[in-house]
């Protein structure tokens, strides 16, 4: 059982989401509706991190969730055309996806000089990734699916009712909503307040709900991811039902495994104006982003940061090699062989595999209370053996450790769910990665996503260029077309708008204009002085800049000595050899 | 070229009606909140095999894009009259509908289409539906069926 959180695991926690924070104000996410126990002790779901697919009838939806609060208070319901299938996914997937699909920004500096330009810092300074999500949640878990449905007397609501992982859950049929929530409430799945009215959209005949709880004796940590499957044709959110414990703007972070780039089908697709994200240096970029989709109407609006090929992802979780041999591992029979066979293989020592590996190689009280994280007491394994008790002091064999539990936990929690994500995102060509705010007022409508053969991708990667002419002041030229001077090596600070285009994107066609602030932003920036840059061919002018009034010679004699001298020392060689 | 019949199925029915242009057809509510127009289909003179189905649904005013979506799909071995029929209806999701798109009450035109190779046209069906919002969900219905 764990102890307590991982010190090592909060830490990367509250370092990594720090680059997410308006984003993801808070650690708890999910797609669904947090069931709080009580007003005075509010649940709060502060974002959404989805994946979807669709094969054959089916969506496929890869869900997190994360939450904050006592683990016998954890509850999360979710509405469901058809009765689902249910398996665990993998936080792993998660870091993968955003880490590997979340916009670059590179900013090259230029020097100006004698009619031409050069960079003055190779590739250019600033190349830039905005820092992922990478969250690592303190979570353990149990192992396997242990239904026990079959000896239950299943009948009214209840279609199905049994055990995955940490979770209990329950399939409820949703024609009658007086029936379903007092089963929820007999049967401690919490209620929020406000849930009847928020879920009264899916109430009807047909369709179900899905509820989660933890089970007896597992801890929040234990939160894993789910994968539902169930019979649909295009992936929605149900963001109405969310609203009951959303906080304000809500990060919403979608990606699409499938055929072709996908599109928000109901709400409003927003091009950012990234030239707040250049001047701010990248740090405002979760701010602009949420100022861009609450530009369109109701702020209902989606973000496409990425929209291309899937292959940027495939293998990722499941390289050559990595995890090793199961059977191989399971065959290490001291803590130490088996923690140095986890790291040769690239195990990453997150939040779930922290949690299994501290049931069956607890860290000892005492490095506890010296307040040594579990992941350094993993990591040094051999120099604090001498901690653990009943461990032979020359670091021998640790008596009560056996590898066969903790390795069909990792199978199961760890190696399985990535493989099978791998898998997923393998048979899709294509993948687009969709984002939005919503805070809880606005959550009135539930996005749904469909996709556009027609439109063109959206790369990773964003560019501009600092120029420094010859005398005079810097300008900024971004890749979207804009320009704008800045003043002694500063952006200037405009009120520009938040949103580049407001567009409506179809099943086919291209991108329909709603909004189109170019103009405006054009208008805000003013015009460039880029000094005067001469030709070389000019033959009044010879080699130079002018900026304004001011012209800049630079010595033309010394440079055409220095080409013969280079001339001279090569046809020089070329005799020698 | 294979004659491909589809054939919409009223709220909360399973049995195949025969529909003709410009005929009603209520909605029938998806379980997550939205609504559909379902139908059933049937082709005749195809091998068995797996095909790429495309239905698509266009406002018939003005063209507008309502729907459009593509799939695998199994033809079964067709009976002894030529026909193979779809096990079940499938749904052609109208609500929520596209923004600014009204998907009730006005004529929507509904193509399936079995693709071949290369997306070469097997089969097709036209027809030409008014959805109608089910009474009993009228006002949520409106909400998010007229974009």
């Amino acid at each position: 059982m764990l102890r307590r959180p991982s010190f090592a695991a909060v830490t990367l926690a509250t370092v990594a989401a720090g680059a997410l924070a308006v984003a993801y104000p808070s650690d708890a996410r999910a797609c669904g509706c947090f069931a709080q126990p009580s007003a005075a002790t509010p649940v709060v779901q502060a974002g959404e991190r989805i994946l979807f697919a669709h094969e054959a009838d089916q969506v496929i939806a890869y869900i997190q969730i994360k939450y904050q609060g006592a683990a016998d208070q954890f509850g999360w319901i979710v509405p469901l055309p058809s009765v689902p299938t249910l398996e665990l996914g993998t936080d792993a997937l998660f870091t993968m996806l955003d880490k590997s699909t979340l916009p670059q920004y590179r900013l090259t500096r230029q020097q100006n000089y004698c009619g031409g330009f050069q960079p003055t810092n190779g590739d250019g300074c600033g190349a830039f990734s905005l820092g992922g999500d990478d969250t690592t949640s303190t979570s353990s878990s149990d192992m396997g699916v242990a239904f026990s449905s079959g000896d239950m007397a299943l009948g009214g609501v209840v279609v199905e009712q049994a055990s995955i992982g940490p979770y209990d859950y329950a399939v409820l049929k949703a024609d009658d909503e007086t029936a379903m929530l007092q089963w929820l409430s007999d049967n401690r799945y919490f209620v929020p307040a406000g849930t009847s009215d928020a879920a009264k959209p899916y109430i009807h005949p047909g369709a179900y709900f899905l509820a989660l709880k933890l089970r007896g004796g597992e801890t929040t940590g234990d939160i894993a991811p789910i994968v539902l499957k169930y019979t649909s044709d295009l992936p929605m959110i149900p963001i109405t039902l969310t609203q009951v414990g959303a906080v304000e703007n809500m990060g919403v972070l979608v990606w699409v495994a499938g055929e072709a780039r996908a599109i928000p089908r109901n709400y409003y697709h927003v091009v950012l104006d990234d030239l707040p994200v250049w001047f701010s240096n990248f740090t405002t970029y979760n701010l602009e982003m949420i100022n861009a989709v609450h530009e369109a109407p109701g702020k209902h609006g989606f973000i496409t940061q990425y929209a291309g090929s899937s292959s940027l992802v495939v293998g990722q979780l499941d390289s050559p090699g990595r995890y090793g041999d199961l059977a191989t591992l399971r065959a290490e029979t001291t803590p130490s062989d088996y923690l140095h066979y986890l790291f040769a293989h690239n195990y990453r020592f997150d939040g779930t595999l922290l949690s299994i590996l501290s049931r069956s190689i607890p860290e000892p009280q005492q490095l506890i209370d010296m307040g040594v994280p579990l992941l350094q007491f993993y990591q040094n394994y051999d120099s604090y053996s001498q901690y653990v008790p009943g461990t032979d002091p020359d670091g021998g064999a640790f008596a009560p450790f056996d590898p066969g539990p903790v390795t069909d936990e990792i199978a199961t929690r760890i190696v399985t769910p990535a493989r099978d994500a791998n898998a997923l995102l393998a048979r899709h060509p294509y993948l687009t990665r969709l984002y939005t705010a919503l805070s809880p007022k606005d959550m009135t409508i539930d996005p749904v996503f469909s996709s556009n053969r027609e439109l063109g991708d959206v790369p990773l990667l964003h560019t501009a260029t600092v120029t420094t002419a010859c005398s005079g002041q810097q300008w900024l030229t971004t890749d979207l077309g804009f320009e704008v001077q800045y003043l002694n090596g500063l952006p200037p600070n405009l009120n520009l708008p938040g949103a580049l285009r407001v567009e409506l994107t179809r099943d086919a066609g291209p991108a329909e204009l709603v909004q189109d602030n170019s103009d405006t932003i054009r208008a805000a920036l003013g015009p460039v002085d880029h000094g005067h840059q001469t030709s070389p061919s000019d033959p009044s002018s010879g080699c130079g800049c002018t900026v304004g009034k001011r012209r800049v010679q630079t010595n033309v004699a010394v440079l055409f000595a220095l080409c013969a001298v280079g001339l001279a020392m090569r046809s020089l060689r070329r005799r020698q050899s | 070229m294979p004659d491909l019949s589809p054939a919409p199925v009223a709220a909360g029915e399973m049995t195949v009606l025969t529909l003709t242009d410009g005929q009603d057809d209520t909605l029938v509510e998806g379980a997550q909140g939205g609504f559909h127009v379902w139908m059933q289909y049937a082709v005749r003179d195809l091998a068995a095999g797996t095909y790429t189905l495309e239905r698509t649904a266009h406002r018939a005013s003005d063209g507008a894009v309502v729907l459009v979506f593509r799939g695998d799909v199994d033809v079964g071995v067709p009976a002894a009259d030529g026909w193979w029929s779809a096990p079940a209806p499938i749904p052609m999701f109208m609500c929520p509908s596209p923004i600014g798109i009204s998907v009730v009450d006005v004529p929507i035109d509904f193509t399936l289409r079995l693709l071949g190779a290369g997306d070469a046209e097997l089969a097709r069906a036209d027809i030409t539906l008014v959805p109608r919002c089910p009474e009993a969900q009228r006002d949520f219905c409106t909400r998010i069926c007229t974009g």
